[in-house]
């Protein structure tokens, strides 16, 4: 009987820590924050057009640093 | 011990579950108004069909979407509907200065109230933004609209109009 009960709490705590590790995902209304400047992947436009720039003046080539199109294949 | 397991998730279900249903009674919605110092409650509009529209500043489709509500009503206005309907607008900016400048830029002629908390959102439970409902004269939640484009205002028009007529 004893060993059921520290089964079944064991269970419960298992379930519970479980749950802790669930990744919570934003609320439609909690997305503003990835709209914001300093979610942007380059925060500096002009920093990273010179940049970019520069890459493409050593390396001979242009558009190395990123891909076209969406990810649909169509481009 | 099954028991005790289904009991929890049950339990976890229940917390999760409770959303507006359509053919549900609206909740109670009440709220400050974003560019006037008054209280705007759902409940005063009870015998006009309300369209309840929630934004932000920062969603892009509602740049289009708020325009186009407000031509919306200018036409259902002018075209026989003037004391029918209301849209009221529900705006989720935490920061309300932000959804001030929105609203210099695309000013509306119906009411706006803040929600900077999102606690009518989440009573809602709205999926995305923006998302609006059409609420009848007897207060019930009779239609949901997710996100916007602007071919799709023909059909809130229509949802519009067939409510405040009483068609179901």
């Amino acid at each position: 009987m004893r060993s059921r009960y520290t089964t079944g709490v064991t269970l419960m705590a298992a379930l519970f820590m479980l749950a802790g590790c669930s990744v919570t995902p934003l609320k439609p209304w909690e997305r503003g924050h990835l709209a914001e400047p300093t979610m942007a992947w380059e925060p500096d436009p002009l920093a990273a057009q010179l940049e970019s720039h520069v890459y493409f003046s050593k390396e001979a080539s242009t558009g190395g640093a990123s891909v076209g199109g969406g990810g649909c294949g169509c481009n | 011990m099954t028991r005790w397991i289904f009991a929890v998730m049950g339990l976890l279900g229940a917390v999760t579950a409770s959303a507006v249903e359509l053919g549900q009674v609206a909740p109670e919605t009440r709220g400050e108004r974003l560019l006037y110092d008054q209280t705007l409650d759902l409940a005063d509009l009870r015998g006009k069909t309300v369209l309840l529209d929630f934004w932000a500043s920062w969603c892009g489709p509602c740049k289009q979407s708020l325009p186009m509500l407000d031509q919306l009503r200018s036409d259902l206005v002018a075209g026989g509907y003037p004391d029918l309907f209301e849209i009221v607008a529900v705006n989720l900016d935490e920061n309300p200065e932000a959804a001030r400048r929105f609203l210099k830029r695309y000013p509306v002629s119906y009411p706006v109230i803040a929600d900077p908390e999102a606690s009518l959102a989440a009573v809602y439970k709205i999926p995305t933004m923006p998302t609006s409902f059409i609420i009848n004269p007897q207060g019930v939640v009779t239609w949901r609209h997710e996100g916007f484009r602007p071919s799709e205002i023909s059909e809130i028009r229509k949802q519009l109009v067939q409510t405040m007529n009483g068609q179901p």
